[in-house]
């Protein structure tokens, strides 16, 4: 279809992989203010079709965010987070 | 002697323990792992922090705030174990983790990949990094 076709043109913005961009960024468990920018309000871990996190990256930040939240860093879901 | 290996614990003590309590308790860690014949390179005592979620102690009751403490060190795997029974038993441990970072320990290496402090802001905690990597050498 020729409309589809139109429609895939539309520019989106490549997303490009936070911590291949910056190698001084590293992925830390301890470093709740970092790991915030990739889970949902709700404490989800964001995908990486939305963050555009590369692969291997992807795979460091959702073993991350799971030991952060064990830690008490971050929390499990909204629902039981303590409030500011 | 056993290989050492790169580890860090993290652990998170109870908000009604006062300096010197602390300071005594991560002395008492510190020492178990030269016990067996580890070696500190790095202690991060957080200043107290916020939870994210409400932390229930055994004895204790419900907590919302608490002191981080990291310990960086070569050890063996009997220091390790040991270390964790410790922390297992002490009330005034809430949660804590062990991360292997290497399995080598070349404490030049180490120094070397050490970043700035980014967490520790005290200047107390900084002095107690800097002594017990003298202790350890």
């Amino acid at each position: 279809m020729a409309n589809g076709r139109y429609r895939r043109r539309i520019y989106v913005r490549r997303k490009v992989c936070r911590f291949c961009a910056d190698k001084q960024m590293k992925i830390d468990y301890k470093d709740p203010d970092t790991l915030k920018h990739f889970i949902t309000e709700r404490g989800k871990i964001l995908p990486r079709r939305i963050t555009g996190t590369c692969a291997k990256h992807q795979r460091r930040l959702t073993t991350a965010i799971k030991q952060a939240r064990i830690m008490a860093l971050i929390p499990f879901t909204s629902g039981h987070a303590l409030q500011d | 002697m056993n290989k050492l290996r790169w580890y860090e614990t993290f652990f998170l003590l109870v908000p009604g323990l006062n300096d010197d309590d602390r300071s005594a308790l991560i002395e008492r860690y510190q020492n178990i792992i030269k016990d067996y014949g580890g070696q500190i390179v790095k202690t991060d005592p957080w200043p107290l922090r916020k939870l994210a979620y409400r932390v229930a102690s055994k004895t204790q009751g419900y907590f919302t705030h608490g002191y981080y403490v990291l310990l960086e060190y070569g050890g063996t795997g009997e220091g390790v174990a040991e270390l964790q029974r410790n922390l297992r038993l002490d009330e005034n441990v809430l949660k804590f983790m062990t991360i292997k970072k290497d399995d080598e320990f070349e404490p030049e290496k180490v120094e070397a990949a050490q970043p700035e402090p980014a967490t520790s802001v005290e200047t107390e905690s900084v002095t107690t990094a800097e002594t017990v990597e003298k202790e350890g050498e």
